[in-house]
């Protein structure tokens, strides 16, 4: 790791501290990833081995960069493209203002960063505020890929241990464990609520009972005739007929009608009905820039 | 088109087929040596580690495309370093293990002193660690490698997809019986070093159109159809049909007189190897339930609460499975 020199550390991931580090030759400033390798212990994390392989092959600008992984004696490094700071600082930054060009350039990018994942057939499972970076240039990253996975053919049975609890959606929250790319797209309209309310996360439950109820408040608790097979689910439980009686005005009250339009698209219980992010690029909401993955 | 219950339509399918297919050839590209040039093991102890990889997958009750990946992972590590015998095994449980932890969700990976112990394999968790990252290392991380399971997988939806009436009508065997047992011939057929000189894609192909000329007088034109899908030239499969075709015939032969004689060999792989044409057909029913939800020959269209719904490479290669339904104390990794 002579190549490196160690300049700061910025902070913990799931499986290792991040340190921020210059490139002696070319002078690069990069993110350094560092995983500890105990001989009595599992060899390579299973995190940072799915991470390292489904980075290797995701190279777009809506998700992080991985351009080195170095293994010396007991350690295993991973190089990263540095970026300045994470949505969760961000926010925390922004004295609860943020622009509404800068609400959409932002959420256009996590959802082409989402799109380009989906298309290359992976799962992120863990969006949040926190796993998204973003560099002075204010480009939006996908990044923290240890609990993500490839998906395939036939659909299989997955963890329902996944997802932040504020980012989780209500059919995993129930113990859904055949899901898709919709997982992801719950997340997604989480955070589209959390920027246009300029980082007041939208559902910030206590616990998965306090989570769901939190959800069917705003939208209304799914029955059998809005979800087939609920009661189905592992982890089934009844739950108040809620009535809903905040608007969606009242929910994001800063967010045009268009950009109302797509948030309810997203946050929706049934999995199935959940917009793609491929979709979600052709709404209306994005005009004229008219973005598509890329 | 038929929009699968999953929500997977025919693109997604023909998206991933084309996106698997591109792989495979980036891969070939950039490798092709064939095994055992310059290799100290023999085809037969490559055989042996890959028949002792698939009854190892089943004891974990790993997913098929685990077993299969493992066993690519295998025969990469064989094609690009020459091994000696002694660490054959180590090389194998290894690739099982890497197959594992990029494939297989955590809960269902054995903690690590279980899996050593489990698997038998003659090598320390520290030498096992060490194998590792050389293996890691080796194949520059790269062990996304499509193999022949996921391209059955893939190809089987194609001809459930576009001609959904075939497979059904002809007998009474459902889509998921039947890749259940075009899956188990196909894990047999990854244990035999013959295969190794066709690409996987061909290797599962070549299954197929075999399955298909026993169902429908039409069978031609359908791997036809299949081969222009899938860029598999006619000759590779005409080749590699009658390799698998020899392979079969002739393990049903050998199978017989093994059961018969009821002999164990010394080889310590096959100690274990079952017939699988004796599994109960109530295990059968069991096999491929998410394929058979993918299908929509099930009612019941996201999940149920049955613990043992997994499909695992068990299913197909052991009659003796039992149902193991320990439930790992299930810890919230993520809340806030």
């Amino acid at each position: 790791m002579q190549k490196y020199e160690k300049l700061e550390k910025i902070g913990e991931g799931t499986y290792g501290t991040v340190f921020k580090a210059k490139n002696r030759e070319t002078l690069e400033i990069v993110a350094l990833k560092r995983v500890r390798l105990d001989d009595d212990d599992e060899g390579v994390p299973s995190s940072a081995l799915r991470e390292i392989c489904l980075l290797k092959e995701l190279k777009h600008k809506n998700v992080v960069r991985l351009h080195d992984v170095v293994h010396s004696e007991r350690k295993l490094t991973l190089v990263f493209e540095y970026c300045d700071q994470d949505l969760k600082k961000y926010f925390d930054a922004c004295n609860g203002e943020i622009d509404a060009d800068v609400v959409k350039s932002l959420m256009c990018q996590l959802l082409r960063g989402i799109a380009f994942c989906h298309s290359n057939n992976v799962l992120h499972r863990d969006l949040k505020p926190q796993n998204l970076l973003i560099n002075k240039n204010g480009e939006l990253k996908l990044a923290d890929f240890g609990l993500a996975r490839a998906f395939g053919f036939p659909v299989r049975f997955y963890s329902a241990e996944v997802v932040t609890l504020w980012y989780r959606p209500p059919d995993v929250l129930f113990g859904a464990k055949m899901y898709s790319t919709s997982i992801d797209m719950w997340s997604a309209g989480c955070i589209f609520a959390e920027l246009a309310n300029a980082g007041r996360p939208l559902f910030p439950g206590n616990d998965d009972d306090d989570q769901l109820k939190r959800i069917f408040k705003l939208l209304g608790t799914p029955t059998e005739d809005s979800w087939p097979s609920l009661t189905q689910l592992p982890n089934y439980r009844p739950f108040p007929m809620y009535h809903v009686n905040t608007t969606w005005q009242q929910v994001v009250p800063k967010l045009n009608s268009k950009g109302r339009d797509l948030l309810q698209k997203l946050l929706v219980c049934y999995p199935p009905d959940r917009l793609s992010a491929e979709d979600s690029l052709q709404h209306p909401y994005f005009g004229d820039s008219s973005p598509g993955p890329k | 088109m038929d929009r699968l219950s999953s929500g997977l339509d025919a693109r997604r399918v023909m998206h991933m087929l084309s996106s698997n297919l591109d792989k495979e050839r980036q891969l070939q590209g950039r490798t092709n040596i064939r095994f055992c040039c310059n290799q100290a093991i023999t085809e037969q102890q490559r055989d042996e580690a890959a028949t002792w990889l698939t009854h190892l997958a089943a004891q974990f009750q790993f997913l098929p495309e685990t077993c299969g990946l493992a066993v690519l992972l295998m025969d990469r590590v064989l094609q690009l370093v020459k091994v000696q015998a002694k660490y054959l095994q180590c090389v194998a449980v290894t690739c099982l293990y890497i197959a594992a932890k990029s494939l297989e969700e955590d809960e269902n990976i054995p903690p690590t002193p279980d899996f050593v112990r489990t698997s038998r394999c003659g090598c320390s968790f520290s030498e096992i660690s060490r194998m590792e990252m050389v293996i890691l290392s080796k194949l520059n991380w790269n062990i996304r490698l499509p193999s022949a399971v996921d391209f059955l997988h893939t190809i089987h939806a194609v001809v459930v997809l576009h001609y959904p009436h075939l497979l059904s009508s002809q007998s009474d065997t459902s889509p998921s019986e039947h890749l259940t047992v075009v899956m188990r011939q196909l894990l047999r057929c990854l244990t035999w070093h013959g295969v190794l000189r066709f690409r996987p894609s061909t290797v599962a192909l070549a299954l197929i159109s075999l399955e298909l000329e026993q169902i429908t007088p039409g069978w031609l034109r359908l791997v036809h159809v299949l081969q222009r899908m899938t860029n598999v030239g006619s000759e590779q499969l005409m080749l590699c049909r009658e390799e698998i075709a020899g392979f079969l015939g002739q393990q049903l032969i050998t199978m017989h007189a093994h059961r018969s004689r009821k002999s164990s060999s010394s080889a310590p792989s096959s100690k274990k190897r079952k017939v699988d044409h004796s599994v109960a057909p109530s295990e059968e029913d069991n096999i491929y339930d998410g394929i058979k939800r993918l299908y929509n020959e099930d009612t019941v269209s996201i999940t149920t609460d049955k613990p043992s719904l997994r499909t695992s490479c068990s299913l197909e290669m052991h009659q003796d499975f039992e149902e193991n339904t320990k439930l790992k104390s299930q810890t919230t990794l993520l809340v806030n």
